[in-house]
């Protein structure tokens, strides 16, 4: 089935969405247009706003359309403690758990020598600055459990601890509600490296 | 249509490819080097499973460049590079990726890296174990070096006398020019030929020797992996370390 150009290239740019395969791309394109051209235009307009003015978080590099996200100009939030992350999608993450009540900074990305991404490239030394300007007592790593994450993380705290800061990396192991039998052997290796003393919260 | 089954592998590295697949470049026993797609590696049950230095087995299917893989199993369960020798670990992979071409069977390069990535997993001395890494890539790729002898006249290589190594040629007696060569000892030249680099401190000149023939294979472009490694190099005991 041939579409019109207009249409064509409204289907092509859904389908440019990560998840959306051709037939979801159509049926989007087909909503907007027959029943919800009112939501189309503000998706147009959103995108649009979105795409000119989002930007990075001067200090923590997360994603914002003001010069300081939210999470930096606020007051309330406890400087001293820095939380590091790979994606904003990771801060959104922890923002939702509401658990933390410290600070971020977003990689925006891991180390990995292989695709040419090295310390520089990762930006570190923004990081680096801020370690050795603001007051801050822990660092958190809360990189991904991936070997890139991981080398990621180690890097960074020998930045830390070179610069006279706590660093603690986030536990990893069985997940919530999970059963032991169906728990990787890596997996079970950090959860048993990583056990405590029952009662020690 | 090729169908491939228990295949020792290691990953060296991956890549997304569309939502939730993965590009995984592997190096197998039999099969040389090889790129596969792994279909939804990225999340369920699968995720994770691809990670580099853990032993596999693994089975593939491929009728192209590239093929689709079809089992995983871990045979083993092995602790996690960390610290120092997780850089290493980087180091090997960024190695055989830069080197090795696509589809060359190699076996003794399989052996050699498995036992590279055994040895850091034991806590052997970094150093050494990268610099017989490193002359054993360039042994299986035919860019072996001559260690043993000198170059020009086929004598042996003597203790106490200084070599001017000559890239792809080997060492000749030093004549007090630096020119068309690196100047090297030679102690180190022989320490390096028996496989025990890094007694009596030739460590930081075998690295530098295996450096510089490296980069002449690698080209312009640096080895970022090297870079993983340089927090180690400044911090505590940096000074033993030529890794």
């Amino acid at each position: 089935m041939s579409l019109s150009p207009l249409l064509e290239s409204l289907v092509e740019a859904f389908q440019g969405l990560p998840g959306v395969g051709r037939k979801t791309a159509q049926r989007l394109a087909m909503h907007v247009l027959e029943r919800d051209r009112e939501g189309g235009r503000r998706l147009a307009g959103a995108l649009e706003a979105a795409i000119e003015n989002v930007g990075h978080c001067r200090r923590c590099r997360n994603l914002t359309e003001d010069e300081l996200c939210p999470i930096c100009a606020n007051p309330r939030r406890d400087r001293e403690v820095l939380c590091v992350v790979e994606t904003p999608a990771d801060v959104m993450a922890i923002e939702q758990a509401g658990i933390f009540s410290g600070v971020y900074h977003v990689l925006m990305g891991h180390l990995s020598p292989l695709d040419g991404i090295g310390p520089e490239e990762l930006g570190l030394g923004l990081l680096a600055e801020r370690l050795a300007g603001e007051s801050v007592r822990e660092v958190i790593l809360a990189t991904n459990s991936t070997v890139e994450g991981e080398a990621t993380a180690q890097y960074i705290s020998e930045m830390a601890g070179d610069a006279g800061v706590e660093v603690t990396r986030i536990a990893y192991g069985i997940p919530m509600g999970g059963e032991l039998e169906y728990v990787d052997g890596n997996t079970l290796t950090h959860a048993f490296n990583g056990r405590r003393a029952v009662g020690d919260r | 249509m090729t169908r491939v089954s228990d295949q020792p592998a290691y990953v060296l590295h991956r890549r997304a490819y569309r939502d939730s697949s993965q590009i995984v470049e592997v190096l197998t026993r039999d099969a040389g080097r090889i790129g596969l797609i792994a279909r939804g590696a990225r999340k369920g049950r699968r995720a994770g499973r691809l990670e580099p230095f853990r032993p596999l087995t693994i089975g593939w299917s491929r009728r192209g460049e590239l093929g689709t893989l079809t089992d995983i199993e871990t045979p083993v369960t092995v602790p996690p590079l960390s610290g120092r020798a997780l850089a290493c670990g980087f180091y090997l992979n960024e190695l055989v990726t830069r080197l090795v071409d696509r589809d060359e069977p190699l076996p003794e390069l399989f052996a050699a890296y498995a036992e590279g990535l055994h040895g850091l997993l034991a806590g052997q001395a970094q150093a050494p174990l990268l610099r017989r890494f490193e002359l054993r890539l360039l042994e299986v790729l035919g860019y072996g070096l001559l260690l043993d002898r000198d170059a020009r006249h086929g004598e042996p290589v003597q203790a106490g006398r200084d070599y001017l190594y000559r890239f792809e040629e080997g060492p000749v007696p030093w004549d007090g020019s630096e020119t068309g060569g690196l100047r090297v000892r030679g102690e180190t030249l022989l320490e390096l030929a028996a496989g025990r680099p890094g007694s009596t401190g030739t460590l930081r000149e075998a690295r530098r020797l295996l450096e510089w023939v490296l980069a002449q294979y690698l080209g312009p472009r640096p080895l970022k992996s090297r870079e993983l490694l340089e927090p180690y190099r400044r911090g505590p005991g940096s000074a033993i370390s030529s890794t």
